[in-house]
Protein backbone atom coordinates (compact mmCIF):
# COMPACT_ATOMS: atom_id res chain seq x y z
CA UNK A 1 0.00 0.00 0.00
CA UNK A 2 0.91 3.49 -0.56
CA UNK A 3 1.90 5.41 2.33
CA UNK A 4 0.03 8.70 2.67
CA UNK A 5 1.67 9.96 5.60
CA UNK A 6 4.51 9.08 8.33
CA UNK A 7 4.22 9.80 11.46
CA UNK A 8 6.68 12.07 13.48
CA UNK A 9 8.19 11.48 17.11
CA UNK A 10 5.35 13.74 18.31
CA UNK A 11 1.90 12.73 16.66
CA UNK A 12 3.32 9.20 18.14
CA UNK A 13 3.47 10.29 21.06
CA UNK A 14 0.43 11.88 21.21
CA UNK A 15 -1.09 8.28 20.00
CA UNK A 16 -0.02 6.81 22.74
CA UNK A 17 -1.32 9.39 25.44
CA UNK A 18 -4.22 8.88 23.78
CA UNK A 19 -4.52 5.15 24.12
CA UNK A 20 -3.34 4.97 28.06
CA UNK A 21 -1.93 7.86 30.13
CA UNK A 22 0.30 5.67 31.58
CA UNK A 23 3.22 5.31 29.07
CA UNK A 24 4.57 1.54 29.54
CA UNK A 25 0.73 0.68 29.63
CA UNK A 26 0.21 2.66 26.20
CA UNK A 27 3.08 0.53 24.95
CA UNK A 28 1.12 -2.35 25.53
CA UNK A 29 -2.22 -1.60 24.38
CA UNK A 30 -0.28 0.15 21.10
CA UNK A 31 1.38 -3.67 20.90
CA UNK A 32 -1.95 -5.13 21.40
CA UNK A 33 -3.58 -3.28 18.58
CA UNK A 34 -1.19 -3.85 16.18
CA UNK A 35 -0.71 -7.85 16.55
CA UNK A 36 -4.34 -8.10 16.31
CA UNK A 37 -4.93 -5.80 12.86
CA UNK A 38 -2.33 -7.72 11.34
CA UNK A 39 -4.25 -10.70 12.17
CA UNK A 40 -7.65 -9.33 10.84
CA UNK A 41 -5.64 -8.43 7.46
CA UNK A 42 -4.61 -12.17 7.34
CA UNK A 43 -8.24 -13.50 8.26
CA UNK A 44 -9.35 -11.61 5.27
CA UNK A 45 -6.79 -13.15 3.20
CA UNK A 46 -4.32 -9.95 2.87
CA UNK A 47 -0.76 -11.19 1.88
CA UNK A 48 0.74 -8.05 3.24
CA UNK A 49 -0.91 -7.82 6.75
CA UNK A 50 2.17 -6.15 8.70
CA UNK A 51 1.94 -3.34 6.37
CA UNK A 52 -1.96 -3.19 6.07
CA UNK A 53 -1.52 -2.87 10.17
CA UNK A 54 0.95 -0.24 10.11
CA UNK A 55 -1.09 1.52 7.35
CA UNK A 56 -3.89 1.89 9.62
CA UNK A 57 -2.01 2.54 12.86
CA UNK A 58 -0.33 5.98 10.70
CA UNK A 59 -3.51 7.04 9.35
CA UNK A 60 -5.35 6.90 13.15
CA UNK A 61 -2.06 8.77 14.41
CA UNK A 62 -2.51 11.37 11.32
CA UNK A 63 -5.92 12.00 13.74
CA UNK A 64 -4.91 11.57 17.15
CA UNK A 65 -4.93 15.52 17.35
CA UNK A 66 -8.58 15.74 16.77
CA UNK A 67 -9.55 12.25 17.95
CA UNK A 68 -8.50 12.89 21.58
CA UNK A 69 -10.72 15.38 22.05
CA UNK A 70 -13.56 14.50 20.27
CA UNK A 71 -13.67 10.90 20.05
CA UNK A 72 -15.34 8.80 22.73
CA UNK A 73 -15.31 5.21 23.35
CA UNK A 74 -12.50 2.10 23.24
CA UNK A 75 -10.18 3.27 21.19
CA UNK A 76 -9.16 0.13 19.60
CA UNK A 77 -12.74 0.28 17.90
CA UNK A 78 -11.66 3.49 15.96
CA UNK A 79 -8.70 1.74 14.38
CA UNK A 80 -11.17 -1.31 13.52
CA UNK A 81 -13.03 1.49 11.18
CA UNK A 82 -10.11 2.63 10.07
CA UNK A 83 -8.95 -1.16 9.33
CA UNK A 84 -11.95 -2.08 7.19
CA UNK A 85 -12.02 1.33 4.95
CA UNK A 86 -7.97 0.22 3.90
CA UNK A 87 -9.45 -2.97 3.20
CA UNK A 88 -11.47 -1.90 0.71
CA UNK A 89 -9.39 0.25 -0.42
CA UNK A 90 -7.04 -2.79 -0.61
CA UNK A 91 -9.64 -5.14 -2.22
CA UNK A 92 -9.94 -2.52 -5.39
CA UNK A 93 -6.04 -2.74 -5.64
CA UNK A 94 -5.77 -6.24 -5.98
CA UNK A 95 -8.61 -6.92 -8.14
CA UNK A 96 -6.37 -4.68 -10.69
CA UNK A 97 -3.54 -6.52 -10.25
CA UNK A 98 -2.41 -9.87 -11.72
CA UNK A 99 -2.78 -12.56 -9.33
CA UNK A 100 -0.27 -13.83 -7.01
CA UNK A 101 1.23 -17.53 -8.28
CA UNK A 102 0.71 -20.15 -5.09
CA UNK A 103 3.64 -20.82 -2.75
CA UNK A 104 6.13 -23.61 -4.11
CA UNK A 105 5.94 -26.77 -2.42
CA UNK A 106 8.31 -27.29 0.52
CA UNK A 107 11.13 -29.43 0.37
CA UNK A 108 11.86 -33.12 1.85
CA UNK A 109 15.07 -32.15 3.24
CA UNK A 110 13.37 -28.48 5.05
CA UNK A 111 10.60 -31.40 6.58
CA UNK A 112 13.38 -33.54 7.52
CA UNK A 113 15.34 -30.71 9.58
CA UNK A 114 11.71 -29.48 11.18
CA UNK A 115 11.08 -32.68 12.02
CA UNK A 116 15.12 -33.54 14.15
CA UNK A 117 14.80 -30.10 15.71
CA UNK A 118 10.97 -31.14 16.95
CA UNK A 119 12.23 -34.24 18.40
CA UNK A 120 14.70 -32.24 20.23
CA UNK A 121 12.24 -29.74 21.20
CA UNK A 122 9.63 -32.33 22.36
CA UNK A 123 12.40 -34.34 24.65
CA UNK A 124 12.93 -30.94 26.10
CA UNK A 125 9.02 -30.58 27.41
CA UNK A 126 8.36 -32.74 30.81
CA UNK A 127 7.72 -36.15 30.16
CA UNK A 128 3.62 -35.34 31.46
CA UNK A 129 3.79 -32.10 29.08
CA UNK A 130 4.70 -34.57 26.02
CA UNK A 131 2.97 -37.06 26.90
CA UNK A 132 0.01 -34.75 26.76
CA UNK A 133 0.96 -33.06 23.52
CA UNK A 134 1.50 -36.31 22.11
CA UNK A 135 -2.05 -38.13 22.87
CA UNK A 136 -3.58 -35.06 22.32
CA UNK A 137 -2.73 -34.56 18.54
CA UNK A 138 -3.38 -38.67 18.39
CA UNK A 139 -5.90 -40.29 16.05
CA UNK A 140 -8.53 -38.71 13.75
CA UNK A 141 -11.98 -37.17 13.25
CA UNK A 142 -14.27 -38.48 16.19
CA UNK A 143 -11.62 -40.82 17.62
CA UNK A 144 -9.57 -38.05 18.32
CA UNK A 145 -12.84 -36.13 20.05
CA UNK A 146 -13.50 -39.43 22.40
CA UNK A 147 -9.51 -39.58 23.28
CA UNK A 148 -9.67 -35.59 23.71
CA UNK A 149 -12.56 -36.06 26.19
CA UNK A 150 -10.59 -38.77 27.90
CA UNK A 151 -7.57 -36.73 28.47
CA UNK A 152 -9.56 -33.58 29.75
CA UNK A 153 -11.32 -35.86 31.99
CA UNK A 154 -7.93 -37.15 33.41
CA UNK A 155 -6.19 -34.39 33.94
CA UNK A 156 -9.82 -32.50 35.31
CA UNK A 157 -10.32 -29.60 33.10
CA UNK A 158 -13.05 -29.10 30.75
CA UNK A 159 -12.06 -30.28 26.70
CA UNK A 160 -12.06 -26.30 26.42
CA UNK A 161 -9.25 -25.58 28.59
CA UNK A 162 -7.38 -28.62 27.19
CA UNK A 163 -7.67 -26.98 23.88
CA UNK A 164 -5.99 -24.04 25.00
CA UNK A 165 -3.32 -25.43 26.93
CA UNK A 166 -2.12 -28.07 23.59
CA UNK A 167 -2.27 -25.20 21.61
CA UNK A 168 0.03 -22.77 24.32
CA UNK A 169 3.06 -25.36 24.05
CA UNK A 170 2.19 -25.81 20.87
CA UNK A 171 3.24 -22.28 19.96
CA UNK A 172 6.06 -23.00 22.60
CA UNK A 173 7.18 -25.90 19.78
CA UNK A 174 6.51 -23.98 16.84
CA UNK A 175 9.07 -21.26 18.41
CA UNK A 176 11.47 -23.38 19.07
CA UNK A 177 12.11 -25.69 15.95
CA UNK A 178 11.73 -22.36 14.16
CA UNK A 179 14.74 -21.07 16.57
CA UNK A 180 16.31 -24.76 15.81
CA UNK A 181 16.18 -24.68 12.75
CA UNK A 182 17.51 -20.93 12.17
CA UNK A 183 20.82 -21.89 14.72
CA UNK A 184 21.17 -25.03 11.75
CA UNK A 185 21.41 -22.87 9.19
CA UNK A 186 23.73 -19.87 10.74
CA UNK A 187 26.18 -23.29 11.46
CA UNK B 1 -29.64 -26.67 31.30
CA UNK B 2 -26.36 -27.23 33.68
CA UNK B 3 -23.84 -24.53 33.55
CA UNK B 4 -21.13 -26.92 32.33
CA UNK B 5 -23.44 -28.27 29.39
CA UNK B 6 -24.62 -24.54 28.78
CA UNK B 7 -20.69 -23.01 28.62
CA UNK B 8 -20.05 -26.12 26.45
CA UNK B 9 -22.48 -25.54 23.93
CA UNK B 10 -21.25 -21.29 23.72
CA UNK B 11 -17.27 -22.90 23.07
CA UNK B 12 -19.13 -25.43 20.45
CA UNK B 13 -20.66 -22.10 18.53
CA UNK B 14 -17.81 -20.08 19.45
CA UNK B 15 -15.42 -22.90 17.70
CA UNK B 16 -17.43 -23.19 14.58
CA UNK B 17 -18.17 -19.34 14.47
CA UNK B 18 -14.34 -18.84 13.99
CA UNK B 19 -13.96 -21.80 11.84
CA UNK B 20 -16.18 -19.80 9.48
CA UNK B 21 -14.86 -16.79 9.63
CA UNK B 22 -10.93 -18.49 8.79
CA UNK B 23 -12.50 -19.51 5.95
CA UNK B 24 -14.23 -16.62 4.77
CA UNK B 25 -17.66 -17.84 5.31
CA UNK B 26 -19.03 -15.79 7.94
CA UNK B 27 -21.37 -13.42 8.07
CA UNK B 28 -20.74 -12.09 10.96
CA UNK B 29 -17.13 -11.13 10.50
CA UNK B 30 -17.29 -7.55 11.83
CA UNK B 31 -18.85 -8.83 15.24
CA UNK B 32 -15.50 -11.39 15.66
CA UNK B 33 -13.07 -8.35 14.91
CA UNK B 34 -14.57 -6.47 17.28
CA UNK B 35 -14.15 -8.93 19.85
CA UNK B 36 -10.53 -9.53 18.61
CA UNK B 37 -10.03 -6.41 19.12
CA UNK B 38 -11.74 -5.47 22.52
CA UNK B 39 -11.26 -9.19 24.57
CA UNK B 40 -7.80 -10.23 25.59
CA UNK B 41 -9.02 -13.68 25.32
CA UNK B 42 -10.24 -14.10 21.97
CA UNK B 43 -6.96 -13.93 20.21
CA UNK B 44 -5.90 -17.07 21.81
CA UNK B 45 -9.11 -18.80 21.17
CA UNK B 46 -8.72 -17.60 17.69
CA UNK B 47 -5.16 -18.73 16.99
CA UNK B 48 -6.03 -22.47 19.21
CA UNK B 49 -8.86 -22.63 15.71
CA UNK B 50 -6.44 -21.72 13.36
CA UNK B 51 -4.25 -24.40 14.73
CA UNK B 52 -7.34 -26.71 14.35
CA UNK B 53 -8.36 -25.84 11.08
CA UNK B 54 -4.51 -26.02 9.57
CA UNK B 55 -4.21 -29.58 11.53
CA UNK B 56 -7.71 -30.98 9.63
CA UNK B 57 -6.36 -29.49 6.44
CA UNK B 58 -3.35 -31.42 6.93
CA UNK B 59 -4.74 -34.17 8.30
CA UNK B 60 -7.15 -34.46 4.85
CA UNK B 61 -10.19 -33.94 6.93
CA UNK B 62 -11.93 -30.76 4.81
CA UNK B 63 -14.22 -31.03 2.43
CA UNK B 64 -13.23 -30.44 -0.69
CA UNK B 65 -15.20 -26.94 -0.78
CA UNK B 66 -13.51 -26.31 2.90
CA UNK B 67 -10.14 -27.18 1.56
CA UNK B 68 -10.46 -24.53 -1.58
CA UNK B 69 -12.09 -22.07 0.49
CA UNK B 70 -8.85 -22.89 2.97
CA UNK B 71 -5.87 -22.71 -0.02
CA UNK B 72 -7.56 -19.40 -1.31
CA UNK B 73 -8.68 -17.34 1.52
CA UNK B 74 -6.50 -18.58 4.65
CA UNK B 75 -3.49 -20.14 3.36
CA UNK B 76 -2.36 -16.35 2.20
CA UNK B 77 0.93 -15.29 3.75
CA UNK B 78 4.43 -16.69 4.35
CA UNK B 79 2.89 -17.19 8.09
CA UNK B 80 0.46 -19.55 7.48
CA UNK B 81 2.59 -21.35 5.12
CA UNK B 82 4.88 -21.98 8.24
CA UNK B 83 2.02 -23.08 10.06
CA UNK B 84 1.01 -25.91 7.32
CA UNK B 85 4.47 -26.66 7.50
CA UNK B 86 4.78 -27.30 11.48
CA UNK B 87 1.82 -28.84 11.57
CA UNK B 88 2.80 -31.96 8.85
CA UNK B 89 5.94 -32.10 11.05
CA UNK B 90 3.65 -32.47 14.16
CA UNK B 91 1.51 -34.81 12.57
CA UNK B 92 4.66 -36.86 11.10
CA UNK B 93 5.91 -36.63 14.22
CA UNK B 94 2.99 -37.69 16.42
CA UNK B 95 2.43 -41.14 14.02
CA UNK B 96 5.84 -42.03 15.00
CA UNK B 97 5.90 -41.66 18.56
CA UNK B 98 2.31 -43.39 19.67
CA UNK B 99 1.35 -43.01 23.04
CA UNK B 100 -0.09 -46.48 24.82
CA UNK B 101 -3.51 -45.82 25.71
CA UNK B 102 -4.55 -46.00 29.52
CA UNK B 103 -7.11 -48.39 30.07
CA UNK B 104 -10.11 -46.16 31.23
CA UNK B 105 -10.12 -46.60 34.69
CA UNK B 106 -13.25 -47.89 36.76
CA UNK B 107 -14.63 -44.76 38.11
CA UNK B 108 -14.99 -44.94 41.88
CA UNK B 109 -18.73 -44.24 42.65
CA UNK B 110 -17.82 -40.88 44.41
CA UNK B 111 -15.85 -39.82 41.11
CA UNK B 112 -19.60 -40.83 39.54
CA UNK B 113 -21.61 -38.77 41.50
CA UNK B 114 -19.38 -35.54 41.63
CA UNK B 115 -19.62 -35.65 38.23
CA UNK B 116 -23.56 -35.87 38.44
CA UNK B 117 -25.86 -32.45 39.07
CA UNK B 118 -26.50 -30.45 41.78
CA UNK B 119 -30.25 -31.75 41.51
CA UNK B 120 -29.63 -35.20 40.89
CA UNK B 121 -27.21 -35.38 43.94
CA UNK B 122 -29.84 -33.74 45.86
CA UNK B 123 -32.85 -35.85 44.88
CA UNK B 124 -30.61 -38.97 45.54
CA UNK B 125 -29.71 -37.57 49.19
CA UNK B 126 -33.27 -36.80 50.13
CA UNK B 127 -34.11 -40.33 48.75
CA UNK B 128 -31.80 -41.72 50.72
CA UNK B 129 -32.58 -39.54 53.92
CA UNK B 130 -36.41 -41.07 53.87
CA UNK B 131 -35.98 -44.36 52.98
CA UNK B 132 -33.54 -44.63 55.76
CA UNK B 133 -36.28 -43.13 57.74
CA UNK B 134 -38.53 -45.54 56.57
CA UNK B 135 -36.41 -48.47 57.55
CA UNK B 136 -35.86 -46.84 61.11
CA UNK B 137 -39.83 -46.41 61.76
CA UNK B 138 -40.08 -49.97 60.00
CA UNK B 139 -37.80 -51.11 62.49
CA UNK B 140 -39.30 -49.47 65.57
CA UNK B 141 -42.49 -50.75 64.80
CA UNK B 142 -41.73 -54.04 64.15
CA UNK B 143 -39.80 -54.16 67.78
CA UNK B 144 -42.73 -52.15 69.37
CA UNK B 145 -45.56 -54.81 68.11
CA UNK B 146 -43.17 -57.51 70.38
CA UNK B 147 -42.75 -55.42 73.28
CA UNK B 148 -44.68 -55.65 76.46
CA UNK B 149 -46.55 -52.72 77.48
CA UNK B 150 -47.95 -54.30 80.29
CA UNK B 151 -47.77 -57.54 82.29
CA UNK B 152 -50.78 -57.40 84.72
CA UNK B 153 -51.59 -60.56 87.15
CA UNK B 154 -55.02 -61.32 87.03
CA UNK B 155 -56.67 -63.73 89.82
CA UNK B 156 -59.78 -65.98 89.52
CA UNK B 157 -62.91 -63.96 90.41
CA UNK B 158 -66.40 -66.02 91.46
CA UNK B 159 -68.38 -63.36 89.50
CA UNK B 160 -70.16 -63.73 86.00
CA UNK B 161 -68.83 -61.82 83.42
CA UNK B 162 -70.58 -58.72 83.97
CA UNK B 163 -68.20 -57.90 86.99
CA UNK B 164 -68.30 -58.77 90.79
CA UNK B 165 -67.13 -57.20 94.07
CA UNK B 166 -63.10 -57.32 93.14
CA UNK B 167 -61.92 -53.95 91.28
CA UNK B 168 -60.90 -54.47 88.14
CA UNK B 169 -57.55 -53.73 86.92
CA UNK B 170 -57.45 -51.04 84.39
CA UNK B 171 -54.80 -51.10 81.56
CA UNK B 172 -53.81 -48.17 79.60
CA UNK B 173 -53.64 -49.25 75.98
CA UNK B 174 -50.29 -48.47 73.99
CA UNK B 175 -48.30 -50.54 71.14
CA UNK B 176 -47.29 -53.85 71.98
CA UNK B 177 -48.82 -56.51 73.49
CA UNK B 178 -50.30 -57.22 76.99
CA UNK B 179 -49.12 -60.03 78.77
CA UNK B 180 -51.48 -61.73 81.74
CA UNK B 181 -50.53 -63.73 84.15
CA UNK B 182 -53.88 -66.10 85.19
CA UNK B 183 -53.93 -67.98 88.85
CA UNK B 184 -54.95 -71.20 88.23
CA UNK B 185 -57.76 -72.81 90.40
CA UNK B 186 -56.13 -74.52 93.61
CA UNK B 187 -57.61 -77.75 91.87
CA UNK B 188 -55.52 -77.47 89.25
CA UNK B 189 -53.36 -79.98 89.10
CA UNK B 190 -49.51 -79.93 86.50
CA UNK B 191 -50.90 -81.96 83.73
CA UNK B 192 -54.56 -80.31 83.78
CA UNK B 193 -54.97 -78.85 79.89
CA UNK B 194 -56.54 -75.73 79.51
CA UNK B 195 -58.12 -73.24 76.56
CA UNK B 196 -58.19 -69.86 77.11
CA UNK B 197 -61.03 -67.50 75.73
CA UNK B 198 -60.93 -63.88 75.80
CA UNK B 199 -64.36 -62.00 75.57
CA UNK B 200 -65.36 -58.48 75.57
CA UNK B 201 -69.00 -57.83 76.78
CA UNK B 202 -70.90 -60.64 75.76
CA UNK B 203 -69.19 -62.00 72.79
CA UNK B 204 -66.13 -63.83 72.00
CA UNK B 205 -63.11 -62.00 70.63
CA UNK B 206 -60.98 -65.03 70.42
CA UNK B 207 -58.83 -67.94 72.25
CA UNK B 208 -55.77 -67.36 73.40
CA UNK B 209 -52.65 -69.34 73.01
CA UNK B 210 -50.80 -69.78 76.39
CA UNK B 211 -47.27 -69.05 76.21
CA UNK B 212 -45.84 -70.21 79.63
CA UNK B 213 -47.19 -72.12 82.25
CA UNK B 214 -45.79 -73.20 85.59
CA UNK B 215 -47.91 -74.73 88.71
CA UNK B 216 -49.45 -71.94 89.64
CA UNK B 217 -50.16 -70.04 86.65
CA UNK B 218 -50.06 -69.36 82.76
CA UNK B 219 -49.51 -66.70 80.89
CA UNK B 220 -51.29 -65.22 77.70
CA UNK B 221 -50.26 -62.47 75.35
CA UNK B 222 -52.85 -59.96 73.30
CA UNK B 223 -51.61 -58.23 70.63
CA UNK B 224 -52.60 -53.84 71.17
CA UNK B 225 -54.22 -54.60 67.65
CA UNK B 226 -56.19 -57.08 68.91
CA UNK B 227 -58.01 -54.42 72.00
CA UNK B 228 -59.92 -51.41 72.15
CA UNK B 229 -61.19 -49.55 74.74
CA UNK B 230 -63.95 -51.54 77.51
CA UNK B 231 -64.19 -54.10 79.68
CA UNK B 232 -62.97 -57.65 79.21
CA UNK B 233 -63.25 -61.37 80.66
CA UNK B 234 -61.04 -64.18 80.36
CA UNK B 235 -62.49 -68.16 80.25
CA UNK B 236 -60.32 -71.30 81.12
CA UNK B 237 -61.86 -73.90 79.91
CA UNK B 238 -60.23 -77.43 81.18
CA UNK B 239 -59.74 -80.73 78.33
CA UNK B 240 -60.58 -83.93 79.68
CA UNK B 241 -58.63 -87.00 78.55
CA UNK B 242 -61.46 -88.28 76.97
CA UNK B 243 -61.96 -85.15 75.21
CA UNK B 244 -64.65 -83.55 77.24
CA UNK B 245 -64.70 -79.90 78.07
CA UNK B 246 -65.26 -78.10 80.89
CA UNK B 247 -65.87 -74.82 82.08
CA UNK B 248 -63.68 -73.16 85.45
CA UNK B 249 -66.23 -71.64 87.79
CA UNK B 250 -65.60 -67.38 87.48
CA UNK B 251 -63.33 -65.66 85.03
CA UNK B 252 -60.82 -62.74 84.69
CA UNK B 253 -61.81 -59.58 84.38
CA UNK B 254 -59.99 -56.36 83.28
CA UNK B 255 -60.32 -52.98 81.40
CA UNK B 256 -58.61 -50.87 79.03
CA UNK B 257 -59.04 -47.40 78.89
Amino acid sequence: MKKDWTPTQEAFDSLLIWLDADREQAGRKYEAIRLRLIKIFACRGCREADELADETINRVTAKVAELSKTYEGDPALFFYGVAHKLHLEYIRKISQSPPVPPPPPASDDGDNAAYDCLDQCMRELPAPTREMVLRYYQENKQAKINDRKRLAQELGIGVNALRIRAHRIRVQLQKCVEACIAQAVLQ
Amino acid sequence: MAWGKLLMAWNQNDEHALRQYLLGQSGEFQKIEQRLLVEDEFLEDLEAAEAHLVDEYVAGELTQAEREQFEQHFLTGPAREQDVKFARVMRRYVTAHPVEKKQPERQPWWQFWSGQSWVLRAAVAVLAVVAIAGLVWVYQTRNASFQTFATVNLTLSSGNRAGGAAPVPKIQLRPGTLKLNLQLPDNSTPTTNYRVKLFKGDGEVKTLEIVERNAQSISVVIPSAQLSRGRYAIELTTLGANGVEQLVNGNYQFAIE
